[in-house]
């Protein structure tokens, strides 16, 4: 084989594994930038005798890459005890290399002067949102619209955006 | 006498033979006459400038023959076919509108096998010859052919992985027809292996939307899960995802989990 045709077809080949590799890398979430992707999650569950039920609506936007924020705002009863939750956090969330899962942290929270819901509690029965050590997320699309979140124990919730 | 060209080939002028020192028996290419003419007379004035009219003479026209100038060409043709998959590319030189070279950069070694030698001598050629032929096979496997190959089969491995990945990330997930609501589907998050365990999630279906009596339009999809065989699951659930055209904007996609 001539050894300038190998040339070139080793340097089209490596030009085609670079651009291949950088869109790899360059997908980074199917969730879009700046587009809310909006889920309502209904929870009715029983923890040792323990009564929860809550409402909550999420709105998780990405702002860039890496980076973004889920507004929550509903209702959480534990007990017949009603509180209020609204509240934004902040999470950083890093593609783990060709697949569709990622290290997803939270950095920071602020709540709402109307969330009345006692830390101890959202520790206890909403300790995804947590600060501090990172979680591993998996995130699939259902179609075109609907992104499905996954956790370890399974599905969450999937989440709409236009 | 046999020439060693480059320490990669070797060279016989009295038949013609051009033999890849690095390579088997079948590695081996007899020149025809007048090529191998050509080529004992670029190698013997290794580095000057033959005309074409000396090469024509030498060739041609001293063993009775008549050669053209588009003989000599295609000549010179054959012979670079013949050596530059295993030496440099200019090997022989072409010198516009005068004649042709061979490279004064090719190294030439002669092993006069005829010539009554010393032993030692004898032993010191067997010993070059050996050498050459390590350094060739050396030079072979690390050749630049060789290692453009083997790179390019690998990043043709690498790009498979990649495009098989890269197809499979984000895309749609499997998911599973359960039954139906009205008109609307519902479809299970996870494969049910056997009947039993798929009518033992309808049955879980069933008593979900009895208790939510979710509204319903043709175009709505509900997703079924529970975790109830799944490891890692703090606690053990079933949940009803329901998204579509019924449910507004603000709220988005409807998830309703419980334990009871």
């Amino acid at each position: 084989m001539n050894i300038i045709i190998l040339r070139c077809f080793a340097g089209f080949v490596t030009i085609c594994f670079l651009i291949l590799l950088s869109y790899n890398l360059s997908v980074s979430s199917p969730l879009p930038t700046n587009n809310p992707c909006i889920a309502t999650v209904k929870h009715d569950l029983i923890y040792d005798n323990i009564s929860v039920n809550y409402v909550l609506s999420h709105k998780i936007v990405t702002v860039s890459g890496n980076s973004g924020y889920d507004t929550l705002r509903g209702t959480f009863t534990v007990n017949d005890k009603h509180y209020i939750v609204g509240r934004t956090i902040k999470f950083t969330h890093e593609k783990i290399f060709s697949s569709n899962s990622h290290d997803f942290q939270i950095v920071s929270t602020h709540k709402f002067p109307s969330d009345n819901l006692p830390d101890d509690i959202a520790n206890r029965f909403l300790s995804y949102l947590k600060n501090g050590p990172s979680r591993f997320l998996h995130l699939d699309r259902t179609d075109q619209l609907h992104i499905l979140i996954s956790d370890t124990g399974g599905p969450s919730f999937i989440c709409k955006h236009s | 006498m046999t020439y060693v060209l480059d320490d990669i080939i070797s060279y016989c002028p009295e038949d013609g033979t051009i033999k890849f020192l690095g390579g088997s028996d079948q590695d081996m290419t007899i020149l025809t006459p007048v090529p191998n003419r050509i080529l004992q007379l670029l190698v013997k004035n290794q580095g000057k400038m033959l005309s074409r009219d000396t090469i024509l003479v030498e060739v041609w026209d001293n063993y009775g023959k008549v050669g053209s100038t588009n003989s000599l060409k295609q000549n010179i043709g054959l012979l670079r076919k013949t050596l530059d998959p295993y030496l440099n590319t200019s090997t022989i030189i072409t010198m516009p509108n005068q004649g042709y070279m061979f490279n004064a950069q090719t190294k030439i070694i002669v092993i006069d096998e005829e010539t009554s030698v010393t032993p030692e001598l004898l032993i010191k050629q067997k010993e070059v010859l050996t050498n050459v032929k390590k350094n060739s096979l050396f030079r072979s496997l690390l050749s630049e052919k060789h290692l453009l190959i083997s790179f390019t089969v690998l990043i043709i491995v690498g790009m498979t992985y990649l495009i098989y990945k890269t197809s499979t990330i984000y895309t749609s997930i499997n998911a599973y027809e359960l039954s139906n609501i009205d008109s609307c589907k519902i479809y299970s998050l996870k494969r049910y292996d056997t009947p039993l365990e798929m009518s033992e999630a309808q049955a879980e279906v069933k008593l979900i939307l009895d208790r939510l009596k979710p509204q319903c339009s043709n175009q709505d999809r509900l997703f079924f899960y529970d975790n109830f065989n799944k490891d890692g699951a703090e606690e053990k659930s079933k949940l009803l995802i329901q998204c579509g055209n019924s449910i507004s904007k603000e709220i988005g996609c409807i998830t309703y989990r419980t334990n009871r």
